[in-house]
């Protein structure tokens, strides 16, 4: 029986290992790992439930689990061709049944035939499918050695100092999507959480510029300003992107923190949406979660596992989930940041630029992080949820990367958002706008500065975003940029 | 001259998979008209209504619709999209009438309610007209590819006044064309 059990367990691995080959710098092994457990199990039960019905004719049951198997894996192939083709009605609940039933049947008749000639095609498809799986293999085990290697290597990079020897400070400059300046929170959503948030930022010596309006509603544009303290004119919503792409390979406060011997480090979330922006020029960028932490168990999509899922009958219970696989990768994104922000694997003096999309759409959190997809991705009324779980998180993140830092040479800390809330209704699915959101909060921001030993640092409430690194450098390098 | 006859034991798997053919080619349809479904028109009727009125309008787009969240993948529901409002001239009060879409063939008119949403680009644009507040001149109505035969449709928009139930129409220039798996919005041939 186990002799024979090999082909049904070649067969429901081998579109997992296909995928991984051709994806094996992105996947995480772990993942591997489970996606071919679950389909193992899925082939052997399969295998041993038409061994029951063939009264042990194991070949038979061997191949017939193996055609089982291969509608299992195409399902969605030929669902896709025949809705392509047009020509009939074809709906999951009409197909899938249908499709089953065909797998079925098809793999009882076979365990009719004759146990010689079954015998005969397990011994050629199990040749086949190990010499395909074999292939793969080969493929896989060297892209998988080199992934190991430089993340071992990345871990064991001892802390140094900087190129001239000066104990320059870490620098932390957090970004939050559409964070709205607390004065929009207390006076349109009447939420005096931001009072207790401003409070810890004032107990841990920040200063809070509480009247700190953004240029325009643009995040790539205020990307590009406070990169390069510059002001361009403001583009079109066309050419914002050319703008973008244009100078931030090059932007100014990168250059000078590179010169001045820092290690470049970004958690970046701005290709979430806009996935054809140029990445940022860091050392280090991670703009997806390399770990997992929403949900222990064991079946949680990630995209790997979603890709080799997509096609197998499992597909329709896949798209019903809740456990949407590009929300599920934000959380991700979100909880792996707050951890890792103080980026203490990589050498000082580090620049950390994070830009979480947070409490940016999709609008999908409850306070403490938990998902709530109901209500839709766009709906304005879950904002606030949203923004609350962003004070959660910056208060983790400051935590954090004080809880790590130098006392003899602490770090610089930015907390910003790139715009106000802006209320936006980009098409019929954003049917929920805030009623009566004033215009003139769509451009105050948040805005808190921990620059210790800074004392005479130019900070005051109504403080421009595009003097950020004017400040910072000014103070910090000696330099002498003009404030705007 | 031999007749053709199918044996007992054949006769039971090909009415299985006769069964399943049936049931892959009418389940669409029973399951449309057996459950709840978004989507189904308000009312059906042998003919459209006769144009007559001032609407400015724009169909713009026809999505794919999901209950309780922004669906990115076809499925049996979409969302037919633009702006539409009455100019009756200054005064006209938008919030007076209830507003339809009319999906019409040569047979039938199938009658969608029209949801609201908010337009302030298209309240900024018209503010000029003095006919009230537009914003809310957005709408999205429902379609379920199921509630509509394979064919072609005009799109037509109905407004409705809420009191006297004196009513406006126009047929827009666009029109729905359903094949058995898709809803796709068109411009109208000439």
């Amino acid at each position: 029986m186990l002799k024979y059990a090999i082909l049904p367990i070649l067969a429901a691995i081998y579109p997992a290992l296909f995928h991984y080959a051709n994806n094996t710098d992105l996947v995480l092994f772990a993942s591997v790992i489970q996606i071919c457990v679950f389909l193992i199990g899925i082939g052997l039960a399969i295998y041993v439930l038409l061994a029951l019905f063939s009264r042990g004719k194991f070949p038979a049951a061997a191949v017939g689990t193996l055609l089982a198997l291969v509608f299992f894996h195409t399902y969605g192939i030929v669902f896709d061709r025949l809705r392509s083709i047009d020509g009939f009605q074809i709906e999951t609940y009409s197909f899938l049944p249908v499709w089953v039933f065909a797998a079925l049947y098809l793999a009882w008749i076979v365990t009719k035939l004759d146990t010689k000639f079954l015998t005969q095609i397990w011994n050629g498809t199990v040749l086949v499918m190990g010499g395909l799986i074999l292939f793969n293999i080969i493929q896989i085990a060297p892209l998988a050695f080199e992934k190991n290697k430089e993340v071992s290597s990345v871990k064991e990079t001892p802390v140094s100092a900087n190129i001239t020897g000066q104990q320059y400070p870490d620098i932390y400059y957090l970004v939050f999507d559409e964070a709205a300046g607390f004065e929009a929170m207390r006076d349109y959503w009447h939420n005096n959480e931001v009072d207790k948030f401003a409070a810890f930022l004032k107990s841990n010596g920040f200063y809070v510029a509480e009247n700190s309006h953004s240029l325009t509603t643009g995040s790539m544009y205020e990307r590009t300003l406070h990169l390069n303290y510059e002001e361009y004119p403001i583009p079109s919503t066309e050419k914002v992107y050319d703008l973008y792409n244009e100078t931030i390979g090059q932007n100014r406060v990168m250059d000078f923190l590179k010169k001045h011997g820092y290690t470049l480090v970004a958690f970046d979330e701005m290709r979430y949406y806009l996935t054809t922006l140029i990445p940022l020029p860091v050392d280090h960028l991670f703009e997806q979660s390399p770990d997992q932490y929403v949900g222990d168990d064991f079946f949680q999509l990630d995209d790997y596992k979603g890709l080799v899922l997509e096609n197998t009958v499992l597909r329709p219970f896949i798209r019903q989930s809740n456990q949407d696989p590009k929300i599920l990768s934000h959380k991700n994104m979100i909880l792996y940041s707050i951890e890792n922000v103080p980026a203490t694997q990589f050498p000082s003096p580090r620049f950390v630029y994070v830009h979480l999309m947070l409490p940016h759409v999709p609008f999908v959190f409850r306070e403490n992080g938990d998902l709530q997809l109901e209500g839709g991705y766009g709906n304005w009324q879950k904002y606030l949820q949203n923004y609350q779980y962003f004070l959660n998180v910056a208060q983790q993140m400051v935590e954090n990367i004080l809880a790590e830092a130098d006392p003899d040479n602490p770090p610089v800390i930015i907390i910003q958002s790139d715009h106000g809330a802006r209320n936006n209704v980009k098409d019929f699915r954003y049917t929920s706008a805030l009623e009566n959101y004033p215009d003139k909060y769509k451009n105050l921001i948040v805005n808190a500065f921990y620059l210790p030993g800074c004392t005479d640092a130019p900070l005051t409430q109504d403080f421009k975003p595009i003097n950020t690194f004017p400040v910072v450098f000014n103070c910090y390098f000696d330099e002498n940029i003009p404030i705007k | 001259m031999t007749r053709f006859a199918i044996p007992a034991s054949k006769l039971g798997h090909i009415m299985l998979w006769l069964i399943a053919a049936l049931y892959l080619l009418v389940s669409p349809s029973i399951y449309y008209h057996l459950f709840p479904q978004e989507g189904k028109p308000l009312e059906v009727w042998k003919q459209q209504p006769k144009e007559k009125g001032n609407i400015r309008y724009n169909v713009e787009d026809c999505k794919f619709w999901s209950e309780d969240r922004v669906s990115y993948e076809e499925g049996e529901t979409y969302a037919l999209w633009g702006w539409a409002f009455l100019d009756t001239g200054p005064g006209t009060m938008q919030t007076d009438f209830d507003r339809f879409v009319v999906l019409y063939d040569d047979v039938n008119a199938y009658v969608f309610p029209m949801q609201d949403y908010r337009r302030p680009g298209v309240q900024d644009r018209f503010k000029d007209l003095g006919l009230g507040d537009l914003t809310y001149s957005g709408f999205y109505s429902v379609i379920s590819r199921n509630a509509l035969a394979v064919g072609k449709y005009g799109i037509g928009l109905l407004f409705k006044h809420k009191q006297d139930g004196t009513s406006h129409y126009i047929q827009t220039s666009k029109m729905l064309v359903r094949s058995p798996n898709h809803l796709s919005l068109e411009r109208k041939s000439k």
